[in-house]
């Protein structure tokens, strides 16, 4: 177990060391990270020959509230062990990439702290036994990318990036706490292992959901789904939330690869493989179809576009689309499988891309132009300029397109296979979702083969003749990953992805949601499946040669008019437009009609009262000086009256008050008498 | 001496030390910080012993149940045939108070650093400082109603003054607006002391006035027992009643007089409910006006945006967690059955005042003002646990108020040091200050991210267990006290919240560097001493986000007290 | 034997004259004798009504006399003074009392 805790620690000693050392240090404290990282990656290897099918776990309370204990703890299992070599793995050798391709950047330090700290939270989310701690990585995770994608914050289309990744993460966010809510009001724990065995022992009566703690109406366990779900639409960037994806290119590259393609993302499949025994029928085909209609998205938003990134940023919502695709049908081991394989083929395939990238910024820089070094209409012959580079990615594209002998293959036909069978079972509708499937096959076959053919063959575009490739700092992380695309490494027999080792090792079925039947994948359709793949894989290549074939320079200018295809494809379904014109501006508008009712009615209404207060002051004084003030004053004004009448009688004349006496004397007597 | 003693010395160094500057000579004015400084290192250690010594108790709620207890008679007067009045000078802790305590001495040494600069009336603004902090304190640790509602006015002068001498523009509308606000509640509050203290009697004292104890015996539950049952039975003369302000005896049902008129039994009707209820209505006005709960809360942003910086600071970071603190300790614990008949009605101010303070900040091109109604809108999860009445819930409503208290006071401290450079605080005017201002910028990004409720950081726990507890809210009689959209509606407020900081970030702070309207050469980066005020702040709030335990464990026993004294009811 | 009420009959002639002149005269001296014959008629009643069993008449007869004596001295010494202050010492300009 210690073993475990220091691989957790060490990224964050090393963000750490990052963070504090001050800028001069930067190259020493990188190279930190990267012994940091490596130690850190031979223990996951180590970890990951050890664990075969055992389940380590282990944990402390945090903090308690009432009776209830909220723990920290970690658990290891099969699936999470890969995960964190495969994290590690990636995180290392993206490491050792950018210690080159960020050498001459002013935020070198920052940079690499952030890194580190992602891959920290990354393996914090991968090492999680508890649901609360899953989420508190999760948001960690969030805001490290938020840091990266924003890296060169001057550039407002880069801060723009980074904000609105944030904050379309966090409306997934939103699900996972509702989430949580349900799962600590059902169950009282967020333990998965304990979540596991208490959702085995719940019921479904009557309308109602119970477990031992609590009953609740059913419709709360398909939320509860919907929230998980919402948090992975959100974090693996799938329909309707995918629109921060292609934006969060604007961070570096390298980081482009490691957290927007190989592990971040993927994070969203993972939590669903972790909960998976929460997800009700409803939610899983919820799940399926969302999946399928996003990797079809993904696939037809790649076809046309021009930045070499974006093409990679739209085929990894792809790829993420076939992976929830696959939990929602029930195989999630396949799911986890292509996640792992995915990982590999597209961080080689982004690498290779900021080697492109970096290269043409060079060339730029030469050559004092200003060109966009990410357009792939400028690029073209880089072939025999960058070898390596050339390789990597024409296997990653290969293990993408899912070739027979490369990795993808095997988990893009698991996948298939699944999706087929369950949709066998389902019957009707269901048959969208495998058929969706199939044509994405075809789309991505055929933009691959496109921005292979635009970028590596053909006559350069621009001169590049003094271009030579960099060192080993970029050469070793291409092969490497590489070599983790090829088929062999995954299963000895690299047509079937039933022999493939990883699927042995996982447990088996974790069919417990009540009222659900996880088809069971069996090979029924293998050689159908794999024979058609192969097929549209082949037609989607023959597509993409007939149009981008080198010598043919069409749709190549800038100018040139876009069919309606291609402006669909290239505004990414036009999603951004559709939420600024809808959420976007509801949420305005609202913002803006509160903001009047703040200014115009309440604190109106506040001034008014003060307003009548004032008013019914006035009249209050004036009541008080006419009317009381008054009968005070009257009162006065009466008794001078009096006294001035009184006072001329007595004009001194001493006879006359003798007078006055004599009458008042007889006067009292008459009256006496 | 320092564990009999503590509170009043809190209270009262300040109070002293006021008195003492008022009479110095003028040309000391340089000094007067330092005294105010003084004062405020001395609070420290003893809020440091405070934090230290308290052992968490989960007595119920007699005098027992507090700590650091100071028990003086004060006011009593013969009344005759009304019985006799007695008030006392009653101070004490627990475990809903410690931390409130703590936080404000710590919020009010944060503040004293930050009138550093204050140039004009030093004397005057340093004494009505050194009086804020001592009724400030004395409103958390006052056990007794009248000596509460003393502190909670006394509070008023002071702030009135701060905001309306050494304020912005609008400072005087701003003052007297915030004056006439909170006198109102004040008078509410007033209103219902009145109606308690005439319905509660004193056990201890009643009990030795019919014999049944003598005078400097301890209070047995035995004889409260006693005393109890035979008020119960209308055994006891008008004239042998002894009426208290004691708070917590006014929290003990049994203590109420059966044929007065916040009783139970009184069939009287106040405007068509029971005096009960409408007593728990006007108590929860007065301090919803303080915390504020939105409709009430149109005061706040023209008071922040007005107040010099470390008012703002105190404002944020205490006076309103005084709203908060007074629903605990007084309308929810003296009005049990109408706090749970309410709870619906106050859960729904909750969320209304969650999603309306996230949308006023959405709309707000003020930074003071955005920060002011993010503060309306997280004092919106106080209310809702505290709604909820599960232990999750209020120990989520208590750990709210003090990592607000943290996030807040830094967040207006950050507002302070633009507008000390600049005297300009519209978002619009500035963009990419990153470049200008690097270590500025990491400390409003921390502190932005800690406000909307990043993992690590104090807001998290708080609002995840406001969460929790409302959406698992307390149960009577098999219905649950808040329907589960509202939790599901608060989380919504978390997604606003991250919205408007980002936003402001993405505006203010990234892109490229430029201002407008002001003068460039004074933006200049954050200085050791300002730096000095974050980092302590820095430090708790993830402190309080990492080991929540740090103060869960202070709390727990009290709030799981609380929630059973009102469910029990 | 003069009957009893003869004495009352001039009595109160007395008086009145006295009281006559005592509003009617503008001179102080004047005044000051009708008040000595307003006295002078109550001396008379006190004497008319005296009997030798109640001889209280007598005594309050005489005790009027003194008490006249010393009005009148003083009196004159006022009027005296008054005349030395206003030069006059008729009633009707010495309204000094008014205003």
């Amino acid at each position: 177990m210690f073993i475990v805790i220091f691989i957790l620690i060490i990224p964050l000693f090393s963000f750490v060391i990052n963070a504090l050392l001050s800028s001069g240090k930067a190259t020493f404290g990188s190279y930190c990270s990267v012994a940091l990282l490596l130690l850190s990656t031979l223990g996951a290897i180590h970890v990951l020959f050890f664990i075969e099918t055992k389940v380590l776990t282990s944990q402390v309370d945090w903090f308690s509230v009432g009776d209830q204990s909220f723990k920290v703890g970690l658990l290891v299992d099969f699936q999470g062990a890969v995960m964190l070599a495969v994290v590690s793995l990636i995180s290392l050798l993206v490491h050792l990439y950018s210690i080159v391709y960020m050498a001459q950047d002013s935020g070198y330090g920052r940079y690499f702290a952030t890194l580190s700290l992602f891959t920290f939270a990354m393996n914090g989310i991968v090492l999680s036994n508890n649901l609360l701690m899953i989420f508190l990585f999760w948001e960690l995770v969030g805001l490290s990318s938020y840091l990266l994608i924003g890296h060169w914050y001057t550039k407002t289309s880069a801060s723009e990036a980074a904000k609105k990744a944030f904050i379309v993460n966090r409306i997934g966010d939103a699900g996972f706490i509702v989430a949580l809510c349900i799962v600590w009001c059902q169950f009282g724990s967020f333990n998965l292992i304990d979540i596991q065995s208490q959702m085995e022992a719940s019921q479904i009566q009557n309308g109602y959901w119970s477990s031992e703690l609590n009953a609740l109406p059913k419709v709360w366990l398909s939320i509860l789904g919907i929230g998980f779900f919402l948090a992975a639409v959100g974090k693996s960037a799938q329909f309707p939330l995918q629109v921060w994806l292609p934006d969060a290119m604007e961070g570096p590259t390298p980081v482009s690869a490691l957290i927007h393609a190989a592990t971040m993302v993927a994070a969203g499949v993972f939590l669903m493989s972790r909960v998976f025994v929460l997800l009700d029928g409803l939610t899983l085909s919820i799940i399926a179809f969302i999946g399928a209609l996003t990797a079809f998205m993904g696939g037809v938003a790649a076809l046309a576009q021009f930045d070499i990134k974006k093409v990679l940023a739209y085929s990894t919502i792809s790829q993420l689309g076939y992976m929830l695709m696959g939990i929602g049908v029930g195989a999630y081991e396949a799911a986890l499988f292509h996640l792992f394989t995915h990982a590999f083929f597209k961080a080689a395939l982004f690498l290779a891309a900021g080697s492109v990238i970096h290269s043409m910024h060079e060339i730029a820089h030469k050559n004092h132009l200003e060109l966009d070094a990410q357009d792939m209409r400028l690029m073209g012959g880089l072939k025999s300029k960058l070898p390596v580079t050339f390789y990597a990615y024409l296997v990653g594209s290969f293990a993408l397109m899912g070739l027979p002998l490369f990795s993808g293959f095997l988990s893009k036909d698991a996948l298939l296979i699944a999706s087929v069978n369950w949709s066998y079972q389902i019957g009707n509708v269901a048959y969208l979702i495998p058929s969706l499937a199939f044509v994405t096959v075809l789309l991505t076959s055929f933009y691959m083969v496109r921005q292979l053919l635009l970028v590596f063959f053909g006559r350069p575009r621009i001169e590049i003749s003094d271009l030579r490739e960099f060192g080993w700092h970029f050469k070793l992380p291409l092969i490497v990953l590489s070599v983790f695309s090829l088929g062999l490494i995954w299963s000895l027999n690299p047509f079937d992805y039933s022999h493939s080792w990883f699927l042995a090792a996982l447990p088996g079925k974790l069919n417990v949601t009540p009222e659900f039947d996880v088809v069971i994948p069996d090979l029924t359709n293998h050689a159908l499946v794999g024979v058609i793949s192969v097929i549209l894989v082949a037609l989607g290549t023959g597509l993409a040669w007939l149009k981008f074939r080198p010598g043919r320079e069409l749709m190549l200018s800038k100018t040139g008019q876009f069919t309606l295809l291609e402006n669909l494809s290239l505004n990414n379904w036009y999603l951004d437009v559709i939420y600024e014109k809808t959420v976007l501006r509801i949420v305005r508008v609202s913002t803006s009609a509160l903001a009047v009712l703040e200014t115009r009615v309440i604190d109106r209404a506040v001034n008014l009262l003060g307003w009548v207060g004032v008013v019914f002051s006035f009249l209050l004084r004036w009541f008080d000086q006419t009317i009381v003030d008054g009968l005070i004053k009257f009162s006065a004004f009466f008794s001078s009256q009096v006294g001035g009448m009184t006072k001329s009688f007595q004009y001194g004349k001493v006879q006359s008050f003798i007078i006055f006496a004599l009458v008042s004397l007889l006067l009292l007597i008459f009256l006496i008498l | 001496m320092l564990q009999a003693y503590s509170l009043s010395l809190l209270i009262f160094l300040p109070l002293s030390a006021a008195f003492i500057l008022a009479f110095l000579p003028k040309k000391l004015k340089e000094h007067f910080k330092f005294i105010a400084l003084g004062i405020s290192l001395i609070q420290l250690i003893i809020g440091v012993y405070l934090y230290l010594d308290y052992q968490p108790s989960d007595a119920l709620y007699t005098i027992e149940a507090f700590q650091f207890v100071e028990r003086v008679p004060w006011i009593n007067l013969d009344l005759q045939s009304l019985g006799k009045l007695s008030a006392e000078y009653f101070l004490g802790v627990d475990g809903l108070s410690v931390g409130l305590v703590v936080l404000s001495i710590i919020i009010l040494l944060i503040g004293v650093l930050a009138s550093w600069n204050i140039q004009e009336r030093e004397r005057a603004y340093f004494s009505l400082y050194l009086v804020l902090n001592a009724s400030i304190i004395g409103c958390f640790v006052a056990l007794d109603f009248l000596l509460f509602y003393l502190f909670f006015e006394f509070m008023l002068l002071p702030m009135y003054f701060l905001i309306g001498l050494w304020g912005g523009p609008r400072r005087e509308y701003a003052s007297i607006k915030f004056f006439l606000y909170t006198l109102l509640g004040s008078i509410f509050i007033l209103i219902v002391m009145i109606g308690l203290y005439t319905s509660v009697i004193d056990p201890g004292a009643t009990a030795i006035e019919l014999g049944l104890m003598a005078d400097g015996q301890p209070l047995t539950p035995v004889i409260i027992d006693k005393v109890q049952q035979k008020l119960q039975n209308g055994e006891i003369l008008p004239e042998q009643l002894v009426r208290t302000f004691n708070m917590v005896f006014m929290t003990d049902s049994g203590n109420v007089i059966p044929d007065s008129f916040l009783s139970t039994l009184n069939p009287q009707l106040v405007l068509g409910h029971s005096a009960r209820f409408v007593g728990f209505l006007l108590l929860f006005v007065g301090f919803a006006i303080k915390v504020p709960v939105v409709p009430f809360h149109t005061w706040l942003p023209d008071a922040h945006v007005e107040a010099p910086t470390p008012i703002s600071v105190v404002l944020a970071g205490i006076l309103l967690k005084i709203g908060g603190y007074g629903l605990f300790r007084t309308a929810y614990l003296m009005f049990p059955d109408a706090a749970v008949h309410y709870a619906w009605w106050v859960g729904l101010l909750g969320v209304i005042s969650i999603i309306y303070g996230a949308f006023n900040a959405l709309a707000s091109r003020d930074l003071k003002k955005l920060i002011a109604f993010s503060s309306v809108s997280h004092m919106g999860f106080v209310l809702l646990g505290l709604a909820a009445l599960s232990v999750e819930g209020v120990s989520g409503a208590v750990y709210q108020m003090i990592s607000h208290g943290f996030i807040s006071a830094a967040l207006f401290l950050i507002t302070g040091v633009i507008y000390n450079r600049t005297h300009d605080r519209l978002i619009e005017n500035y963009s990419g200050l990153a470049s200008r201002m690097p270590k500025y910028t990491v400390i409003v990004v921390i502190f932005f991210f800690a406000s909307l409720g990043l993992p690590g950081f104090s807001g998290f726990i708080a609002e995840i267990l406001v969460l929790l507890g409302s959406f698992g809210s307390a149960t009577v009689e098999g219905i649950n006290l808040l329907p589960r959209w509202m939790a599901v509606t608060a989380v919504f407020g978390l997604v606003l919240s991250a919205a408007y900081y980002l936003w402001t970030i993405q505006r203010m702070f990234f892109g490229k560097y430029h201002v407008k309207r002001v003068n460039s050469d004074r933006i200049i980066d954050v200085n050791t001493r300002e730096f000095a005020l974050f980092l302590p702040l820095i430090v708790f709030v993830l402190l309080l986000g990492i080991f929540p335990s740090l103060l869960l464990d202070l709390i727990n026993d009290s709030v799981v007290t609380f929630v059973n004294t009102i469910l029990k009811f | 034997m003069i009957p009893v009420e003869h004495f009352y009959y001039i009595s109160a002639v007395l008086f009145s004259v006295g009281l006559a002149v005592v509003l009617t005269r503008k001179n102080a001296i004047m005044v000051l004798i009708g008040i000595e014959l307003m006295l002078n008629a109550s001396n008379l009643n006190f004497l008319a009504s005296n009997t030798s069993e109640d001889p209280e008449g007598q005594f309050f007869a005489l005790f009027v006399i003194v008490v006249a004596a010393a009005e009148a001295a003083v009196g004159l010494a006022i009027i005296l003074k008054v005349y030395k202050y206003f030069k006059t010492i008729d009633l009707d300009k010495i309204a000094e009392i008014k205003d």
